[in-house]
């Protein structure tokens, strides 16, 4: 018997399924409504039709079907995954990727190697673009979501699994558990069948499931688990109770007592009332009375719990498939970042695919935001400041210069989180970007704590400069903050010479953070970036780090003058 | 059951919100005193009267419905008093039930403390039943006549018995049957008290049943077991317990409602004898829905001012067809706002269902009563008077419909007349062109004489009278704006001739 069904897209392509296929009834209703044809199918569970014994079903999908390779999300198929480093990489703190990553890995510890462990080519960057694509369709969103919800109640059923006392709330628990599972694996196997996917990781897993899910194992699995629990849903049972007398028993005619009393006071009911019901705390485990009660159920009704017990043994441990598992773990990295794109999205913050450079280093981004301020801002509900640069021929250096507390360090922070989050094959939060492939990011930032010891600091700071020099490269990205800030001024103009020389020696992309202008007019490499007051009131930050050479005194005159400290007004205080 | 006092198909809620106007009304009209009466010491007296009168009524066949209660009210004060007292008294009940509503973690605690409230709600039940059924020839009103049959129908002796039973069955439970079925992790679940349909012990019943239960029992040291059980006995009693807890609430609410609805009445009581105790004449007003304002009134006091003195209280006359403002001017202390006073509180008396102080009260259904009223502390020029009195005015313009009544006293001179007549005439002319209508106490007599050069057919102007040896009546009676003020006459009276003449 073949049953072919179509739907709005008219390209249908065969995929083979075994003795049955899932089909939503909401669907079949929807198009059988608009006047479509579709052959009769009887329901087989929770919403799904059976299409007959080895019936073939036509997708709308493109490409469902044939040899179904599927590994593993994070990387093309066919690649070996990549090693992870186990550490948090140096930089991560000074940019405050360690508190993005404790955010969006905080339930999902096996994500942290993920963030740690940069790609190394445009290709496998480009295999997740497609993936995270895919994903910001909210169709095949919710269905992941959905996945990733389901697999999480699976493990929270297997927790208890192990945590129960008495066996045969093991077994409940474990019939709960692959009655999740099942449900959660066919539904998405279902819903991504009728979307339209382009990237290569979820086509391939969508061929892989469906062949799954069509697959003998799977399916009587979904009968014998359907069967168990529709035996013991239909229990019902008395429990009378008489001073310390338990008895369990069938049913007779009673009513709910509830029911009568509020129809004999029915004429009194008024506007809705207080709620009097106690709470009762829930524990998942029995106590033994609870125990005894079951017990009398399984002698009244023996039947159910006998299948009940043959069932788990064929299925405790041994009902999960491993790359569905790791498609659950992986897609994670993938569902945690859609959600921060879309809290911050939802501030104004724009999130773009950046374009990868990776034989020349003109870069640029425009309205780029740092993305973990942009998390802490969201609590307020307003978007940080947006900011640009660009870099092209043979600039390389951007030194950014100005009044404190402008934004400088969230500058150099940002154009560090971009590049990191470009080479993990993320979407950057700017509205359009150019972004270098870099092999290091490299970064010294100005700490707080380090500032009471000035006596030896100088020191400190050139050892830690030297070894970032020792590891940089042709292909790194330096960041460096603030350095030889409690230095003296002609110390620090000769230090910083000397590292820029090195940075420009070795062709290397930096961002320079100083208060010492005069590095940003060095060469030819080097752009200066300044941060901006509001022209009104000198005393308000904008938060803007424009292109454009230093200041020069003006904005520290103009402040002065507000506060009646330039020279005219301060010897006018003087005069009677 | 509904209790229907306050309006024919719906209960009388003291949530409702007063509207924005509320407070300025209160203050500029005295109300306060007014309230105090009508309690005579009874706070939720005041508080349900505050309520009502405030809370205007804009349907005619309302306003004739609380009127035809208040009419046997007033005609039989002593059966609304017994009424009161007998809700009271339920009410009080409640509280001899300690531990009735108090947070329990044990469903058969609130199940027994709401069986014994509810068998003495019955009790009061029954008394209402008896009480009203005393009165009821005497009631003309259908509202009350309405309540004493639905008291009839729906408290029946038989249901009142049918009641008894229930309570005496749920207070005396030795066993309990539950039923249950199989929730997650295999826990009973869902445990639902039983009432047996069938007669006899349930022990005799299960053992004819034969085979189909299994029984064990609970060793008498086994106190977790013990605790365990009760658990399972309160889970399943929990449904009933809470149905008969919300039942024992609804009675009460009842009662509460009752109670509440009588307080109007009760209010009204007061507030009537008090007036007639001074000899001054209380109606039922007479209040027309039409498009056209006409106004008409005999000996109309300020009820506010009689409360507050013993010195005999004026009461003015009057009558106009089509009317649009009324302009009142004249001598300080000469009465005016006396008598705008009187106009607003009757507006609002009448709309609520109550009498007015007056021979007879005739008028329209207002549909929306403000206040405007210059504040002692707003008397003078300073800087932002002004401009906090525009600004007060146009929050009361949002609360302001077509055929809306507003009462302005001595607006907009917080600034020099010039500015403030011209305002005043801006603001006056727009709302009467959009049918709003005001009564307007004023000293802006460049903005009076204006108006009446006019010769506007629904404009009229009064006066406070000045007798032509120059006292006062404290009447309000027809006369155009007068070019200067009496403030002479008043400082002469305080600070005597030769000071004066210094002027």
């Amino acid at each position: 018997m073949k049953c072919v069904l179509y739907w709005t897209d008219p390209r249908p392509l065969m995929a083979s399924i075994s003795e049955y296929t899932v089909w939503p009834v909401h669907r079949h209703k929807r198009y059988t409504e608009s006047g479509m044809k579709l052959p009769e199918m009887p329901i087989l569970a929770d919403g799904f039709y059976k299409v007959g014994s080895s019936a073939s079903l036509s997708f709308c999908a493109d490409d469902v079907g044939g040899e179904s390779m599927f590994e593993s999300i994070l990387f093309a198929s066919g690649t070996a995954s990549h090693p992870a480093p186990a550490e948090e990489p140096d930089f991560f703190h000074d940019l405050n990727l360690d508190q993005l990553v404790d955010r969006l890995a905080r339930d999902h510890e096996h994500l942290r190697a993920i963030w740690y462990a940069p790609l190394d080519s445009v290709a496998a960057i480009h295999h997740r673009h497609e993936v995270m694509r895919d994903l910001q369709c909210d169709a095949v969103f919710h269905s992941i979501d959905t996945f990733g919800r389901g697999m999480k109640a699976v493990h929270a059923s297997l927790t208890q699994v192990d945590a129960m006392y008495y066996r045969r709330q093991q077994q409940s628990w474990q019939l709960d558990a692959v009655k999740t599972y099942l449900r959660t694996v066919e539904s998405l196997a279902v819903e991504l069948s009728q979307v339209t996917l382009t990237s290569q990781g979820l086509k391939d897993l969508r061929g892989y499931l469906v062949e799954y899910v069509g697959s003998e194992r799977f399916r009587t699995m979904v009968a014998e688990t359907k069967e168990v629990s529709g035996l013991l849903d239909a229990l019902v049972y008395n429990v009378v109770i008489n001073g310390t007398t338990v008895v369990v028993r069938e049913p007779d005619d009673e009513v709910d007592y509830r029911e009568a009393v509020e129809g004999v006071f029915a004429r009194f009911r008024r506007r809705p009332s207080k709620d009097f019901r106690v709470t009762f705390s829930q524990p998942v485990a029995m106590n033994h009375v609870e125990a005894q009660i079951l017990e009398g159920v399984v002698r009244l009704y023996p039947e159910p719990f006998a299948a009940l017990a043959a069932y788990d043994r064929r299925y405790r441990g041994r009902f999960m498939d491993e790359p569905v598992m790791r498609f659950d773990r992986e897609i994670q990295f993938y569902t945690t970042y859609r959600e921060l794109m879309s809290r911050e999205a939802r501030l104004g913050v724009p999130f773009c695919y950046p374009d990868i450079a990776v034989d020349d280093k003109a870069i640029f981004a425009a309205d780029a935001c740092d993305v973990m301020l942009a998390e802490k801002l969201a609590h307020a509900g307003k978007p940080p400041v947006p900011n640009d640069f660009h870099l092209e021929g043979a600039e390389r250096i951007l030194v950014v210069s100005g009044p404190n507390q402008g934004g400088k360090t969230t500058f150099a922070r940002m154009v560090g989180q971009l590049h990191h989050l470009a080479r993990l094959g993320l979407p950057v939060p700017a509205r359009q970007a150019r972004l270098y492939l870099c092999d290091h990011i490299l970064t010294h930032f100005e700490r707080e704590e380090d500032t009471a010891a000035l006596r030896g600091k100088l020191g400190d700071d050139l050892e830690r400069l030297r070894g970032i020099m020792s590891r940089a490269g042709p292909r790194s990205l330096v960041l460096l903050n603030e350095i030889f800030a409690s230095t003296a001024l002609k110390d620090a103009t000769y230090l910083g010479r000397k590292i820029l020389e090195q940075i420009m020696e070795r062709d290397m992309l930096a961002v320079i953070v100083t208060f010492i202008e005069e590095w940003a007019t060095f060469s030819s490499a080097t752009v200066s970036m300044v941060s901006a007051v509001d022209p009104e009131d000198p005393t308000v930050r904008t938060f803007k780090i424009v292109r454009r050479p230093p200041d020069g005194r003006s904005y520290a005159m103009t402040l002065a003058e507000k506060y009646g400290l330039t020279y005219d007004l301060v010897c006018r205080r003087f005069v009677p | 059951m509904n209790v229907f006092f306050m309006y024919p198909d719906a209960d009388f809620s003291l949530d409702t919100p007063l509207p924005e106007t509320a407070v300025d009304l209160i203050v500029d009209l005295d109300l306060a005193r007014i309230f105090d009466a009508m309690a005579s010491e009874d706070p939720f007296v005041r508080k349900v009267v505050e309520r009502a009168v405030m809370v205007s009524l804009h349907d005619p066949e309302v306003i004739q419905y609380r009127q035809a209660i208040m009419q046997d009210a007033l005609s039989h004060p002593d059966a609304v008093r017994r009424l009161y007292q007998l809700a009271s008294e339920a009410l009080d009940r409640r509280k001899r039930h300690f531990y009735f509503g108090v947070t329990t973690r044990y469903p058969s605690s609130i199940l027994h403390e709401s069986a014994d409230l509810l068998t003495t709600m019955t009790d009061m039940l029954r008394q209402l039943k008896a009480e009203v059924g005393r009165d009821r020839e005497a009631f003309g009103s259908p509202g009350l006549t309405q309540f004493a049959a639905m008291l009839d129908r729906e408290l029946s002796d038989e249901y009142l018995a049918t009641l008894a039973h229930y309570l005496g069955d749920l207070k005396q439970r030795d066993s309990v049957v539950l039923r249950a079925r199989l929730g997650q992790g295999l826990k009973s679940a869902g445990y639902t008290l039983l009432k047996s349909t069938k007669s006899g012990r349930w022990i005799d019943r299960l053992l004819r049943r034969g085979p189909a239960h299994y029984s064990f029992q609970i060793p008498d040291r086994d106190q977790g077991g013990i605790t365990a059980l009760s658990e399972i006995r309160d889970r399943g009693i929990n449904e009933v317990a809470n149905a008969l807890a919300q039942s024992a609430e609804h009675v009460l609410g009842f009662f509460q409602q009752l109670k509440t609805e009588l307080a109007f009445y009760l209010g009204g009581i007061h507030l009537a004898e008090r007036l007639r105790e001074r000899g001054y004449p209380v109606c039922l007003p007479d209040l027309a829905e039409s498009e056209a304002w006409r106004l008409s009134f005999g000996s109309l006091r300020d009820v506010g001012l009689v409360l507050s003195t013993g010195q005999p209280v004026v009461g003015n006359d009057g009558a106009a067809q089509d009317l649009s403002l009324l302009v009142i001017t004249g001598a300080n202390q000469g009465g005016k706002s006396t008598f705008l006073r009187s106009l607003g509180q009757a507006h609002l008396m009448a709309q609520a269902g109550l009498f007015v102080a007056a021979e007879h009260f005739a008028s329209n259904i207002m549909a929306g009563l403000a206040s405007h009223f210059a504040r002692e502390e707003d008397a003078s020029m300073e800087r932002g008077k002004f401009e906090e009195e525009l600004e007060r005015m146009s929050r009361l313009m949002g609360a302001m419909r077509p055929g809306a009544f507003m009462l302005w006293n001595e607006s907009f001179q917080s600034t020099n007349e010039r500015e403030g007549s011209d305002v005043a005439q801006e603001i006056t002319r727009a709302l009467v062109d959009s049918g709003v209508r005001i009564a307007f106490v004023t000293h802006l007599n460049a903005y009076a004489e204006a108006l009446f050069q006019e010769h506007r057919p629904d404009c009229v102007f009064l006066r406070a009278e000045r007798l032509d040896n120059g006292t006062r009546t404290y009447r309000i009676v027809p006369g155009p704006p007068m070019e200067t003020s009496f403030g002479v006459d008043l400082y002469q009276e305080i600070f005597g001739q030769q000071h004066a003449g210094e002027r």
